[in-house]
């Protein structure tokens, strides 16, 4: 340590006295109008790294106290200045009236340090607040959603980044561990997202929080199980976020549901097919039967006029016996049936085809009637069966019938002739008009042996397949309530039957 | 993949991409995605399949499943002429959606031809049209690769 060779001039002492805090380890270095080193005090050793020269510049001493001399405010204080030895000092940098420049070295190294220590700890609390902050950014309100099984990713330019910890079902992806990859790309294991971000851009780009469901789509896990998965964008705070769930139940139970009404469909489809085929070949037999019983009129009729020929050949009857005569007879009888039962068919057949059209006119019920009892005359006259047409006294004077007056007459003739079948001999037969409730009834009744309930419930259902035997053995087509149903039907009436057995039965057309 | 449900969408990916057949009829829910490595013209090309859900009363088609896409394939089923409407309108939104992308139009279920309802003047009026048909079979393995062939090699031809 040298002496200071020079005093200090009233200036420099007064600032001393008043300025510089009064610790041991002042050092302090003088020098002239050219920062040149005229004299020092003090333990110099501990800012500077080499010792100082009497007539050196300042700057080669100690570098770090470049552009300090002369000072830029008269005094200049610098605190906390880290010297090439490592201390901290404040620096007082003061020009005298000589023009000489005195720097006094004030040790702060220990509380510089305890300062740095408190700085760490502030500035390290700092950066934790900041890491937080940004961290939060990241973590957001759905953090912890992959508890209610979300995978939550935040949206940041084209990259979706995961937030939070990646849900059960995210970990049995097949490719779920590509997450773990530096470059993963969520839409390398979700295609789907790349599609569905076209729409989830407005939800996004919105100036409010917002969420948009995208459609679902299916992945696979590594055994291979289907899973059904929704996303979600949402906007929130400013932020983007995109959420994947597995469809929840109520969608499964949605998606089984429409499983199920396609299934039905696809059912009811094959069906409506069926059906379709079904008449189709309903239609074909129908236009069979009617081909088939239209041709066969002429032969039969062919035979019937022959065997009639031959019935009426006195010659030929005198060389016949009783036997090959009745056989003739058989023929001609049998024949006459056959014209009947194929006439029948031809008719039904056509009904069923719909080879019809009505001729809707004004029609005399009596004269109907007559017509009926010319046709079963016969019939009648065998069985000793007494027809009467009865017209009901409170029936209005101006009621009039609109009918096909062939077709009815046809219904009509087959009505009275299963009557005459089933009325034992003796009977009688009513064809009438009468008013009811709802309008007037056309029926035919008769004193036969009537049917129980069973059978008259089912008589217009099931009616082409049974015939039953009349009191005189006569048998039947089981055609003819079938005819008459349809004929009823296509002038928009109804038919049903009122019958007790062994009383007789009523058929009655209810006509509106 | 885009037509009508229960038309065979599912089952053609299937049968390309797996070579698996179900008689099974699993209605899909949204979209599948499925990876199909191929070499077509000498060039090997990754088809990203998307099997989107068939449309009907229940589901329709989300005209945004289309964007990006380079081509579909519009596929009716034989045996239901219902399907042919659903993909001519299905056939407008996509062209309108993909900015007229190529596609080929499949009339799957061949193997059921006894009970078409598609007659040849049906697919004579789609050809008429300029769309190109294939009649394929998912279940009897019919033309199935072929028509993802075309529409590949159609899609490559518009990328050139």
């Amino acid at each position: 340590m040298k002496p200071v060779t020079n005093t200090f001039s009233e200036a420099v002492t007064e600032y001393i006295i008043s300025k510089i805090p009064p610790y041991i380890g002042l050092a302090m270095i003088q020098l002239d109008e050219n920062a040149l080193i005229k004299s020092w005090v003090g333990p110099v050793e501990k800012y500077f790294s080499q010792q100082p020269v009497k007539g050196k510049h300042l700057e080669e001493v100690a570098p770090y106290l470049f552009g300090m001399v002369p000072p830029l405010v008269n005094p200049m204080v610098l605190p906390h200045i880290q010297t090439d030895t490592g201390h901290y000092a404040e620096i007082h940098v003061l020009e005298d009236e000589l023009m000489h420049t005195w720097l006094f070295f004030v040790d702060q190294t220990r509380t510089a340090v305890q300062i740095q220590k408190l700085l760490q700890t502030i500035n390290d609390e700092k950066l934790k607040i900041a890491r937080a902050r940004q961290t939060n950014k990241f973590m957001g309100p759905f953090n912890a959603f992959y508890l209610l099984d979300y995978a939550s990713f935040i949206k940041e330019k084209d990259q979706y980044l995961a937030i939070g910890k990646m849900p059960v079902w995210f970990k049995e992806l097949k490719n779920a561990h590509q997450i773990e990859q530096p470059d993963f790309q969520l839409i390398d294991l979700f295609p789907f997202i790349e599609v569905f971000q076209y729409e989830a851009v407005d939800c996004w780009e919105g100036p409010i929080d917002a969420k948009l469901e995208s459609g679902i789509w299916e992945e696979e896990t590594i055994t291979g199980r289907l899973i059904y998965l929704q996303a979600i964008a949402v906007k929130h705070a400013q932020v983007n976020y995109l959420l994947i769930k597995p469809s929840n139940k109520n969608g499964r139970e949605g998606n089984e549901l429409i499983q199920k009404a396609r299934e039905q469909r696809l059912t009811l489809d094959q069906l409506a097919r069926t059906e379709k085929q079904l008449k189709k070949l309903l239609s074909f037999k129908d236009q069979f039967v009617s081909i088939v019983s239209h041709d066969l009129r002429s032969p039969i009729g062919a035979v019937i006029g022959l065997s009639e020929i031959l019935l009426s050949d006195e010659n030929l009857r005198l060389k016949m016996d009783e036997g090959q005569k009745e056989l003739l007879s058989d023929i001609n009888e049998e024949m006459r049936r056959l014209l009947d039962y194929n006439d029948k068919l031809y008719n039904w057949s056509n009904l069923e085809l719909g080879n019809f059209k009505l001729s809707l006119i004004k029609t005399d019920l009596k004269q109907l009637a007559e017509y009926v009892e010319r046709m079963q005359h016969i019939k009648m006259q065998e069985k000793k069966i007494s027809f009467s047409f009865v017209f009901d006294s409170k029936m209005p004077k101006e009621f009039e019938l609109h009918a096909d007056e062939v077709m009815l007459g046809q219904a009509l003739n087959n009505l009275v002739g299963n009557s005459v079948k089933f009325t034992p001999e003796g009977g009688k037969i009513m064809m009438g008009v009468e008013k009811c409730k709802h309008g007037f009834n056309l029926y035919i009744a008769d004193t036969g042996v009537g049917m129980p309930e069973e059978v008259s419930k089912k008589l217009f259902k099931d009616f082409t397949n049974k015939s039953t035997m009349g009191t005189y053995g006569e048998r039947g087509t089981g055609l003819g309530l079938g005819i008459v149903k349809k004929i009823v039907e296509a002038h928009g009436w109804t038919i049903h039957v009122e019958s007790t057995p062994g009383k007789g039965s009523k058929f009655i057309i209810r006509i509106k | 993949m885009i037509g009508a449900f229960a038309v065979g969408k599912t089952s053609l990916v299937q049968r390309f991409v797996n070579s698996i057949f179900s008689e099974k009829y699993q209605t899909t829910i949204g979209v599948k995605i499925d990876q199909k490595n191929m070499v077509v013209d000498g060039e090997e090309v990754t088809l990203l399949l998307w099997d989107i859900h068939g449309e009907d009363d229940f589901m329709k088609v989300k005209p945004t499943y289309l964007i990006g896409s380079s081509g579909y394939l519009l596929v009716i089923d034989g045996t239901r002429k219902d399907t042919l409407s659903t993909a001519v309108r299905l056939q407008e939104m996509a062209a309108s959606m993909t900015k007229g992308a190529p596609f080929v139009t499949i009339i799957n279920k061949s193997d059921l031809a006894t009970e078409w309802e598609i007659a040849e003047e049906d697919i004579e009026e789609l050809k008429s049209k300029g769309w190109d048909i294939m009649l394929t079979s998912a279940k009897d393995d019919f033309r199935v690769e072929e028509a993802f062939v075309m529409i590949v090699a159609k899609m490559m031809q518009t990328e050139k």
